[in-house]
């Protein structure tokens, strides 16, 4: 079985900002001890206990990105994955432009790091399936859509989106490659999850309330908070999605993590734990939207989460056909189950006939464009 | 008649931060293999010059490259040093793949495999440098680039200029390492001083005060410096002679309770001071001690056949 992981990730720490840390970093810290504190949290055997002991988790994320994503290359952290997967096995690998995470300079920019999944990708060219991440407010929409045009006509395999960071779906920067994706049958895959990384930037932008759209006639509503993680679940509500759907019909796109709730802060979430999963299930089953899809990375960390799926898989069988096998490698590495007992646990509770659904037949209807098929 | 026991006690001085001088850099050598401190400054060195933020961060492809990546111990280590030659070959081939990822893109075949192709080939390798310089944008580093193809006529050429500039900066890498070796003998010389509470003062005072013990370390030197002038024995040898130094009672070494318990405030800013001035001989480093050492003893000797 030549099976599909449609969700990792390879990008380590040379890409995310200077100041990725502190927005993981316990308020008990003085800020001016941040980066002594840096310095000695990212020394691998410290990290290492630290790992054991600490449960903030983002904190535990960023001694994630230590463990694995001081690894100095990409291609040292997919071999990683690799392993733990029969050979043959293929991966969707996920950039992602932390450029406006609001935590600082990139120390190797964003290009580098897309750059260097093509050097990964000339080594596997059949296994290594990269995305090319977007943010609208890189640049103009027109030069946006020749940017990812750029890279997918150089092979990336589709495209990243992962609102959080502090965008909207409706951003009328990302229209014309919403045109170029559907025109070409390109996949999307969008962060779609509460918690998980966000943005961080001291002041939030007013534009946050009040976005321009290029979906006229949709009125987005926009929940106000002052915490950061608690007001960037407003950029994956499910109706801006919608939206954006009901504009481009065809688009083919993935909703991740099947909307499973990875929030473990205080204050009041926007939404309650299984409201974005029943949402997707909704819209999963709409007629109207034949390219949506969903995956079940890192949610498929939490057991409670794979009973309930199967459960809802053998009320509606047809749900398993929407589905894709993804782990979230390598921000899983902060549970306590190694990748291949991701895999294999999930494939043994899944059985069979539904995982051969999500690891092999879907992912390639998925990932099949103008320009590559599987 | 005075000039004996300033020669002595200056003999006896010189050859106690000797030895610990030896003692310092034998630890301080492990720390630093520990630390890869190596190989981390050779990183550090070539990404602060290869990191371009206009283009790419060539040093991790550097690193990346299979010659490189064979010189690592392990894969998540860096290799303390490069071969001149090794670090031209590299870097010419990684300039030149880029004219390659610039041509080159990823096709399907009938068969369903995805293979890379490039379709425009150069032959020369000194054109395909040149080609790949094209490609990137306008930067320092590539200003830097341009310099080693711009009067090169042909491949030998341009391999000279990269590899006469690469034995230049690691000249200087080298000078680099120097002064971070200097810090860290201090911060060595620092503990070991504290632990076995080295007093830099009480030393040369007992020294000078003493002429029994001047006598016996004196004496001491001249054993070791008979059997050693022409090559020093290096960690083994002083390690026994530190512990013969250790041995001799009168020396001010160690802690004991009765002094802790009668020592004031004045004796301790003195302890501090003496032990900072113990740090700071002992990183002035062996070679240093082993050259006055025997400049001294010829001064000496030179005495002694005068009497």
């Amino acid at each position: 079985m030549e099976m599909i992981n449609a969700h990792i990730h390879t990008f380590n720490i040379k890409n995310t900002p200077e100041r990725f840390l502190q927005y993981g970093m316990p308020s008990f810290i003085p800020r001016f001890l941040h980066p002594t504190f840096k310095k000695i949290i990212q020394q691998k055997s410290i990290a290492r206990v630290a790992a054991k002991l600490i449960k903030n988790p983002f904190l535990s994320k960023h001694l994630a990105f230590i463990l694995i994503g001081l690894l100095e290359t990409q291609d040292l952290i997919f071999e990683k994955v690799k392993k733990a997967y029969p050979e043959g096995s293929k991966f969707v690998v996920l950039p992602l432009n932390f450029k406006f995470i609001g935590l600082g300079k990139l120390q190797n920019t964003y290009t580098q790091q897309l750059d260097e999944m093509i050097e990964v990708k000339r080594k596997y060219p059949n296994t290594f399936l990269p995305f090319v991440h977007i943010d609208p407010r890189a640049d103009k929409p027109s030069k946006n859509k020749e940017f990812v045009e750029k890279y997918i006509r150089k092979g990336f395999n589709g495209i990243k989106l992962y609102p959080p960071l502090g965008y909207y779906p409706f951003d009328p920067r990302l229209e014309k490659v919403y045109e170029f994706a559907e025109q070409n049958n390109l996949p999307i895959l969008t962060h779609f999850g509460q918690g998980g990384i966000y943005y961080a930037g001291k002041n939030m932008p007013p534009e946050f309330q009040n976005p321009p759209s290029f979906i006229k006639e949709y009125d987005h509503k926009i929940i106000p908070n002052k915490k950061n993680i608690l007001f960037c679940d407003n950029f994956i509500h499910p109706d801006h999605f919608e939206a954006v759907l009901k504009r481009f019909p065809k688009l083919k796109i993935c909703f991740a993590h099947f909307g499973w709730d990875f929030y473990k802060g205080k204050g009041k979430a926007l939404f309650k734990r299984k409201e974005l999963f029943d949402k997707i299930k909704i819209m999963l089953m709409d007629p109207a939207y034949p390219n949506l899809y969903t995956d079940v990375s890192y949610s498929l960390a939490d057991k409670g989460f794979n009973k309930m799926l199967l459960k809802e898989i053998e009320e509606n069988t047809d749900l398993a056909d929407k589905i894709l096998f993804g782990t979230g490698f390598y921000m899983t590495t902060q549970e306590k189950q190694s990748e291949s007992e991701f895999y294999l646990n999930f494939r043994g509770e899944m059985g069979e006939a539904i995982f051969q659904k999500m690891a092999v037949e879907n992912p390639r209807k998925f990932l099949s464009t103008e320009f590559f098929k599987l | 008649m005075l000039l004996s026991p300033i020669l002595d006690t200056g003999i006896s001085f010189i050859f106690f931060y000797f030895t610990l001088s030896t003692l310092a850099s034998t630890l301080n050598e492990w720390w630093l293999q520990y630390r890869q401190s190596r190989g981390k400054l050779l990183k550090w060195s070539l990404e602060e010059l290869m990191n371009d933020p206009l283009n790419k961060n060539f040093s991790d492809l550097l690193y990346n490259h299979p010659f490189i990546d064979l010189l690592k111990k392990k894969q998540t280590s860096y290799p303390p040093f490069i071969p001149n030659d090794i670090f031209t070959k590299v870097l010419i081939d990684l300039i030149a793949d880029e004219y390659e990822k610039e041509s080159g893109k990823f096709e399907q075949q009938e068969n369903g495999e995805v293979v890379y192709e490039n379709s425009k080939e150069i032959k020369e390798k000194i054109d395909r440098y040149k080609a790949g310089l094209d490609t990137l944008h306008y930067s320092d580093f590539k200003k830097w680039l341009e310099t080693f193809s711009k009067d090169a006529k042909s491949e030998d050429e341009l391999e000279k200029n990269i590899s006469t500039w690469f034995n230049h900066y690691m000249d200087q890498v080298k000078g680099w390492f120097k002064i971070k070796v200097q810090k860290w003998l201090f911060i060595w010389g620092l503990v070991i001083s504290i632990v076995l509470n080295i007093n830099a003062i009480k030393i040369a005072n007992s020294f000078w005060q003493n002429h029994q013990l001047r006598s016996e370390v004196t004496m001491l030197t001249e054993q070791w410096y008979e059997k050693n002038k022409s090559e020093v024995n290096q960690s083994e040898d002083i390690q026994s002679v530190f512990q013969d130094l250790k041995q001799l009672i009168d020396l001010p070494l160690g802690w004991s309770f009765e002094s802790i318990q009668s020592s004031g405030v004045y004796d301790f800013i003195i302890a501090i001071i003496g032990w900072m001035m113990s740090a700071l001989f002992i990183s002035f480093g062996a070679p240093l001690w082993f050259e006055i050492l025997g400049k001294i003893m010829s001064v000496k000797s030179s005495a002694q056949k005068d009497k």
